[in-house]
């Protein structure tokens, strides 16, 4: 009964991944192909930055342009929103609690489906279009691309904590949740070393930042995939803030829910 | 010429209007008001500190100081704040989500030219200051570390500049937010993105691109031209060996293009408008 009732679940979760996945090019499909366009010359823009950096630096040039290009292909899965906010500005959250699946998975269900699209129409073709550029994908070894893999799963997992406490603070913040996210999304670009390698930054600050929440999530696994830092000591940092963050996330969601208002924007 | 005269004095009417009822906001929601004008510093804040962290390590990139990525930093905080303060409001800045949702029936039956109301509608001059001021402040370190001479007519070159990028940026968004005409699910939300092409790109310098890469960058596609080129060119440089009537051409071109292109979209939502008004609101 009980696996049945787990099976049933997850197909559950399947479907409404599913869903999310077909459904991306139901309306706004200028929106979504304009946002891969965009993210796009952001890349040309780093490569151009990249190019200007000394030699000096602790990155060589080329570790620099793959941190870019996988920074670039991978951006929702480093730098991942769930509908969370959305649905509660909107309104729409309620749906979410009248399911019979737990809400956290449900976002959980629906981030994943929305990547589909875009791993298919922009991830795949720029990483198939990165040697033509002169820009290797390849990892630093074949260990660092099984680190990297396990590094991005915890980054992953960490991310979608975050982004829980951060809609359950903007549950709190009733019509200031706009404003909770971009002070959110400022200071994730900043410190999770999405845009930039910690590598390039004045030694005392990339420390800092490496050993913030928010380094786990896009440095760590990037860093370890171009072969900068040691391996193990981020992993294990990821780890540490995966057992550290869940917990509160769950308890503060929960909190917060029930402070919950929402009219629909 | 009354005309003209009495066009000036609605801007200015409107611009009181609007001017009030940020006071208003400000004074009777307090809370949520600091909020956003705090949020809107941070992000300001945020969107340069690594910019200006990788030029404190290297003592500046791609052929600029430190002091003068800190001069390009605090130009583009300026933009953005100019942006913000006189368009931010009611989504003046982000059009397609007006045009795609209907919402341009409200405007079109006010007893004002539709353009006075797009330059006076979205001015928030209280709670979308907060850029602005992080600008200045930023632009006058910047000065004062290279030791400039600031004179009056560098402060007006520096406002006409800020009034180019802006309007380039602005233009680029109506371009493309005109789609929304024709597309307005399609497209409602292509303002924002456009925006956020211009969003932390503009605060790098271009000086490692190619000279080809340069002039696409200072052209169609004109992310340079956004804050890169214009302090560049107020730091007494060339960017890209291009001069700097460039810009200038470039700001010109690209209103003419928005203007021509609005009009269009506007005949054909004149005869077709947009389907997704509802009497309680666009959806």
């Amino acid at each position: 009964m009980l696996k049945k009732k787990r099976f049933l679940s997850l197909s559950e979760y399947t479907a409404t991944a599913w869903l999310c996945a077909t459904q991306a090019f139901d309306g706004n499909f200028l929106f979504v192909f304009a946002g891969y366009a965009v993210r796009m010359v952001r890349l040309l823009v780093m490569t151009a930055v990249f190019r200007s950096i000394p030699d000096t630096a602790d990155l060589s040039l080329s570790q620099m342009l793959t941190y870019a290009l996988l920074s670039s292909v991978l951006s929702e899965q480093l730098f991942l929103y769930t509908p969370a906010t959305t649905a509660l500005w909107e309104g729409s959250i309620i749906n979410r609690f009248t399911r019979p699946v737990p809400v956290i998975g449900t976002f959980v269900a629906e981030t994943i489906g929305k990547w589909v699209p875009s791993l298919l129409f922009y991830t795949l073709p720029v990483c198939l279009a990165a040697p033509l550029f002169g820009v290797r994908i390849l990892p630093a070894s074949a260990w660092n691309g099984v680190l990297f893999l396990v590094s991005l799963l915890l980054g992953i997992s960490l991310s979608f904590a975050v982004d829980f406490i951060f809609a359950a603070f903007s549950m709190r913040m009733k019509n200031g949740c706009w404003a909770a996210l971009a002070i959110r999304d400022a200071v994730t670009t900043l410190l999770s070393g999405s845009l930039i390698p910690f590598a390039l930054l004045p030694k005392g600050v990339a420390a800092v930042f490496q050993l913030l929440p928010f380094g786990s999530l896009a440095g760590a696994p990037l860093s370890i995939f171009v072969g900068s830092g040691s391996a193990p000591q981020l992993i294990m940092l990821s780890v540490f803030w995966n057992l550290t963050l869940w917990p509160v996330c769950i308890l503060y969601f929960r909190r917060s829910q029930e402070k919950m208002v929402s009219f629909g924007g | 010429m009354s005309s003209i005269l009495s066009n000036i004095k609605t801007i200015f009417r409107l611009w009181h209007q609007y001017a009030k009822m940020d006071l208003l906001w400000l004074l009777r929601d307090t809370r949520y008001c600091l909020i956003q004008i705090f949020s809107d510093a941070v992000t300001a804040l945020a969107s340069v500190s690594a910019v200006l962290l990788i030029s404190r390590k290297f003592g500046g990139i791609a052929g600029m100081s430190f002091e003068e990525m800190l001069f390009l930093c605090g130009f583009a905080v300026l933009i953005d704040g100019f942006i913000l303060l006189f368009f931010g409001g009611n989504n003046i800045a982000y059009i397609s989500r007006i045009i795609g949702r209907g919402q341009l029936d409200h405007m079109l039956i006010q007893p004002v030219p539709l353009w006075i109301q797009l330059l006076t509608g979205g001015f928030m001059p209280f709670s979308g200051s907060s850029k602005l001021l992080c600008g200045i402040v930023l632009t006058v370190i910047s000065l004062r570390r290279l030791a400039f001479t600031v004179t009056p007519l560098w402060v007006l070159w520096l406002i006409l500049n800020i009034l180019c990028s802006a309007a380039i940026i602005l233009s680029f968004v109506y371009v493309f937010s005109c789609c929304t005409f024709y597309a307005p699910v399609a497209a409602e939300e292509i303002a924002m993105v456009i925006h956020d092409l211009f969003s932390d790109t503009k605060t790098y310098p271009l000086a490692g691109l190619t000279k080809r890469g340069a002039t696409v960058f200072c052209s169609i596609l004109p992310v340079g031209l956004a804050a890169w080129f214009p302090a560049e060119m107020m730091l007494g440089k060339t960017p890209a060996g291009l001069p700097g009537i460039t810009f200038y051409l470039a700001a010109a071109l690209w209103c003419a293009a928005a203007v021509l292109l609005f009009r269009k979209g506007l005949i054909h939502y004149g005869k077709y408008s947009s389907n997704r008004y509802t009497g309680f609101g666009h959806r």
